[in-house]
C-alpha cells in the first residue's frame, strides 16, 4: 500500500454525477476526479470515484460484469498500457486540489489493458478496464467505495484528465436466488 | 348450435360481452365471470364445477372448488383486452380438451401465477406474460413449437428472483419444443423492446429444463440455471439481445449440463457463462460486438468441456475468458476462436487447451491465447494460433504450458504480426517445447518470441491437425459404454449398441459428419440396466439419405458420459 501526499493536482476538474440506467446496467460517470502529481517515476495517476448508489438493491444481487471504459483522443501513436489500482482510504478533489490531502492506493492492480498501436488503427483507441471485482466488493459493503486510481506512462496527466471526463463505469448486475 | 359445440369467448364486463345461451345438452365444467346470471341466458349450469372469478368476485358461483386465480387464464386487469375461452366437454369441439390440457389455442391470452396442474401450451399459441409464471415442483409445462411468449415489463407479484422484471420460474419441469420451422419465441411485449425488458427463464433447484429450439431475446438472462439444475438442456435455440448473459449455468456439481448447437448473438454482456461442474457447451455459434464483455465464461471446474464452439468478435473483450479457480483442468478443444481483443483469456485455472485431433483455431486476435496472473497455467497442445497480432503472451507471473520434455507443444505458431509468443512475466522462462513456428529455409531457431521461452524442440514441419469433433470421457456414473454399430460399413442404416450398468438415463445420440457437422440428431431414448440398440436410417434431419462416407456417433449416457464410435456409409 502507498501514501501519496498531494502537493499540485494539474488540470484539476470536476465530474458532475451522471448516470442512468437500463433495467439492470447502472452506467455513471466519475463523482470526483483528480489528477495526482507525478512521483516523479514516468507514471500518470488520475484518481476518480463513482457513486454507486443506483444500483438497485435486493436479495440475491450480483454483479456480472463491471468495467471502466472511455475513449483516448489526440494520445499520439505507440502502445499503451493502462491499470487501475484501488484506492483505500477517503479522499475529496478539493483537498487533493488544494494540496491539503492525500490518496492512499493498492499497487496491485485490479485489471489493466493494453492497446496496441494495431488496435488503435483498426478499432480506434477505447480503453476497458475490468472492474467487477472492485464493484463487486464496493457492493457488497466488503470494502468502502473510495474510488480507484488509472495510471498510464504513456499519456499526461492533463491530457489522461481531458479523457476520461467521459469515462463511463458500466456495471451489469442481476439477482439471482433470495 | 348442436349440444356441447359451443366454443364462443367472452367475460362479462369486457367489450365484446355477451349473454350466452347453451345449447341443449351442453356440459360447461368452468367458465370466467363475475356474475355467472349475466354470462349465461338460462343461469348458471349445474355442471360448472370451477370458476375464474373476474375481479375476485365470487358472486354466482356454487361450486365448493373455487378459482381465484387460474395462473394460466387471466382477466383484463391492467386494462388489457380480456378474451377467454370457455370451455366445454365435448369431444366434437376443437378447442374443447380437458380442463388444463390445451393452453392457448383460442382467445386464452395471459399467463401468470403458479401452474396448479401439468399443462400444454398448444401449437402457434401467443401467451401474454403479465406477471411471473412458475411451474412449481411436481408440475410440467410443455410448450409446443410456434408459441410465442410476449412479457410484459414490470411485475406486480413482485416476485422470483427478480423483484421488477418478470420472468418463467422453473421448480418442476420446462419442456419447451420448438422446431427449426417454427421456434418458440419468449420476447418482450413492448412495441420498442430493449434488453433487460423480462427476467428470463429461470431454473430453480432441482428442477429440470429442455430447451429446444426456442428463440430468447430482451431478456436480462435469456436462461438462467443458477441452483442445482438437473438435466438441463438448451439446444438449438437462438439466443440475442439480452443484457447480462444469454445463457448462464451456475452453482450445480451433481447434475449434466448441456448448452449445444445454439445461434448467441451477444449483447452487452456475456453470450454463454457457466460454472456448473458437469456443463457441456458444445457446437455453438457465438457473435459478440464492441459492447459485449465475453463470447464465453469459464469458471473453471475439471469435468467441464467446451467443444466445437464458434466464437467471434469480441473487439474489446475475449472470446472466451477462463478464470476463477486455480488448478481446475476444464477441456478445451475443437473450438475457432476468433476475430477477438482476446481469443482466450485465462487468468485462473490449468485449463486443457486442445488436443490431438482436438484442434482450436485461435485467429484474427489482437493476443491468440492471454495468460494473466501466477495461476494461469493452462496447457496448450495441437493448436492453431495464427495470424494474431502475438500469439500466446504471458504476464503478472503466468506460467502456461505450451509443451515440455516428453509432452510437447504440438501447436502452430504462423504469420502472428509482433510476437508469436511474448513472456511478460519479470522473471522465469516459458516452456514452449516441440511447436511449429512456420518454415524457413535450414529450420533456424525461431525468432518470433520476446523473453525468456524454450523453444527448444522446435518442429520443421507442421504437425499433424485433424479435428475430430468428439469429446473425451467425463465420469460415467451410469456405467454407460458403447459395444459398437452394427452393420459397419453400413448401406442403409444402422444400429448403435451400448449398454448400461446402472440405473436407468436419457441417451442422447447424434451423428457428425467428418467435417465435424452435425448430421442427425437422434430421439433420446430412456434405457435401464443391460444392452440396447438405438437405429440410425442413415438419414440427415430432413430426410435425406446422407452421402457415402464416414461419420461419427456421439452418445451421451444422463447427459454427461459421452462416447463415439465410426461408421463408414456406403451408398
Amino acid at each position: 500500500m502507498k501514501a501519496t501526499t498531494i502537493l499540485l493536482a494539474v488540470g484539476m476538474f470536476l465530474v458532475l454525477v451522471a448516470s442512468s440506467s437500463t433495467a439492470d446496467v447502472l452506467r455513471v460517470s466519475p463523482s470526483q476526479a483528480a489528477v495526482l502529481q507525478s512521483s516523479g517515476d514516468g507514471v500518470t495517476r488520475l484518481a476518480l470515484q463513482f457513486d454507486l448508489s443506483g444500483l438497485r438493491s435486493g436479495a440475491g444481487r450480483k454483479i456480472v460484469w463491471a468495467y471502466l471504459e472511455w475513449t483516448i483522443t489526440s494520445a499520439g501513436t505507440g502502445d499503451k498500457t493502462f491499470a487501475a489500482l484501488p484506492i483505500t482510504t477517503s479522499w475529496t478533489a478539493s483537498q487533493v486540489n488544494s494540496r491539503t490531502g492525500s490518496v492512499t492506493y493498492s499497487e496491485t492492480p485490479a485489471s489493466d489493458w493494453d492497446l496496441t498501436q494495431d488496435e488503435q488503427d483498426r478499432l480506434g483507441c477505447v480503453v476497458r478496464l475490468n472492474a467487477k471485482d472492485l464493484v463487486s466488493s464496493w457492493a457488497s459493503g466488503l470494502t468502502s467505495n473510495y474510488g480507484l486510481v488509472v495510471t498510464t506512462r504513456e499519456i499526461s496527466g492533463n491530457t489522461l484528465a481531458g479523457q476520461l471526463e467521459n469515462a463511463q463505469l458500466v456495471v451489469g448486475y442481476g439477482f439471482y436466488g433470495q | 348450435m348442436a349440444g356441447g359445440a359451443l366454443s364462443y369467448s367472452t367475460v362479462d364486463g369486457a367489450s365484446d360481452y355477451a349473454t350466452i345461451g347453451l345449447p341443449s345438452g351442453s356440459t360447461v365444467t368452468q367458465s370466467i365471470f363475475s356474475n355467472c346470471s349475466t354470462v349465461f341466458s338460462s343461469g348458471c349450469p349445474t355442471t360448472l364445477t370451477k370458476c375464474i372469478f373476474y375481479n375476485y368476485s365470487t358472486a354466482g358461483c356454487d361450486v365448493s372448488t373455487q378459482l381465484s386465480d387460474d395462473p394460466l387464464y387471466c382477466n383484463s386487469r391492467e386494462g388489457l383486452p380480456g378474451k377467454y375461452t370457455l370451455r366445454i366437454d365435448s369431444p366434437a369441439a376443437k378447442y374443447n380438451n380437458t380442463w388444463g390440457v390445451q393452453i392457448g389455442a383460442k382467445g386464452v391470452e395471459c399467463a401468470w401465477g403458479s401452474l396448479v396442474r401439468d399443462a400444454v401450451v398448444d401449437v402457434d399459441a401467443s401467451v401474454f406474460g403479465l406477471e411471473d409464471v412458475t411451474i412449481p415442483t411436481g408440475k410440467i409445462l410443455t410448450v409446443k413449437e410456434g408459441v410465442t411468449f410476449k412479457w410484459d415489463d414490470d411485475d406486480n407479484s413482485a416476485g422470483g428472483d427478480d423483484t421488477v422484471e418478470n420472468e418463467l420460474i422453473v421448480c418442476g419441469k420446462l419442456r419447451m419444443n420448438g422446431t427449426s420451422s417454427k421456434p418458440v419465441t419468449l420476447t418482450s411485449s413492448k412495441t420498442t423492446p430493449a434488453e433487460g425488458d423480462w427476467t428470463g427463464v429461470v431454473v430453480t433447484s432441482n428442477a429440470a429444463a429442455k430447451i429446444d429450439h426456442a428463440m430468447i431475446k430482451y431478456a436480462e438472462d435469456g436462461v438462467r440455471a443458477v441452483y442445482t439444475a438437473d438435466s438441463t438442456t438448451v439446444s438449438n435455440c437462438t439466443l440475442l439481445s439480452n443484457q447480462l448473459d444469454d445463457v448462464t449455468v451456475a452453482g450445480d456439481t451433481t447434475h449434466a449440463v448441456s448448452i449445444s448447437s445454439n445461434t448467441v448473438t451477444v449483447g452487452s454482456g456475456i453470450g454463454i457463462s457457466v460454472s456448473a461442474a458437469r456443463a457441456t457447451v458444445s457446437g455453438n455459434t457465438v457473435t459478440c460486438n464492441s459492447s459485449s464483455v465475453y463470447g464465453l465464461e469459464l469458471a473453471a471446474q475439471d469435468s467441464q468441456m467446451v467443444s466445437a464452439n464458434t466464437v467471434q468478435s469480441a473487439s474489446l473483450g475475449s472470446a472466451l475468458w477462463v478464470g476463477s479457480n486455480a488448478n481446475k483442468t476444464p477441456a478445451v478443444q475443437s473450438n475457432s476462436f476468433i476475430n477477438s481483443k482476446n481469443g482466450i483469456q485465462c487468468v485462473n485455472s490449468k485449463a486443457r487447451i486442445g488436443a490431438s485431433s482436438h484442434v482450436n483455431t485461435i485467429t484474427g486476435n489482437t493476443v491468440g491465447v492471454l495468460a494473466d496472473g501466477a495461476n494461469a497455467i493452462p496447457a496448450l497442445r495441437y493448436n492453431n494460433i495464427s495470424s494474431n497480432t502475438t500469439g500466446v503472451s504471458a504476464k503478472s507471473g503466468a506460467n502456461p504450458d505450451m509443451g515440455i520434455t516428453g509432452n510437447l507443444g504440438n501447436n502452430k505458431f504462423l504469420s502472428n504480426s509482433t510476437y508469436c509468443i511474448n513472456n511478460r512475466n519479470t522473471s522465469g522462462t516459458l516452456s514452449a517445447k516441440g511447436n511449429y513456428f512456420g518454415t524457413v529455409s535450414g529450420c533456424p531457431v525461431p525468432a518470433c518470441f520476446l523473453g525468456s521461452v524454450d523453444v527448444s524442440s522446435w518442429l520443421c514441419t507442421a504437425p499433424f491437425m485433424v479435428d475430430v469433433p468428439i469429446s473425451p470421457l467425463p465420469p460415467n456414473p451410469q456405467g454407460f459404454r458403447l459395444l459398437g454399430v452394427r452393420p459397419n460399413p453400413a448401406k442403409s442404416g444402422a444400429n448403435l449398441q451400448f449398454a448400461l450398468q446402472g440405473g436407468r438415463t436419457d441417451i442422447q445420440v447424434e451423428v457428425f459428419d467428418l467435417a465435424g457437422r452435425l448430421v442427425r440428431r437422434l430421439d433420446p431414448m430412456n434405457a435401464g440396466i443391460g444392452n440396447h440398440e438405438l437405429f440410425w436410417d442413415g438419414r440427415d434431419e430432413r430426410g435425406t439419405p446422407v452421402q457415402t462416407g464416414v461419420y461419427f456417433f456421439r452418445a451421451t449416457g444422463n447427459g454427461i458420459s459421452q462416447q463415439s464410435v465410426k461408421l463408414l456409409v456406403v451408398r
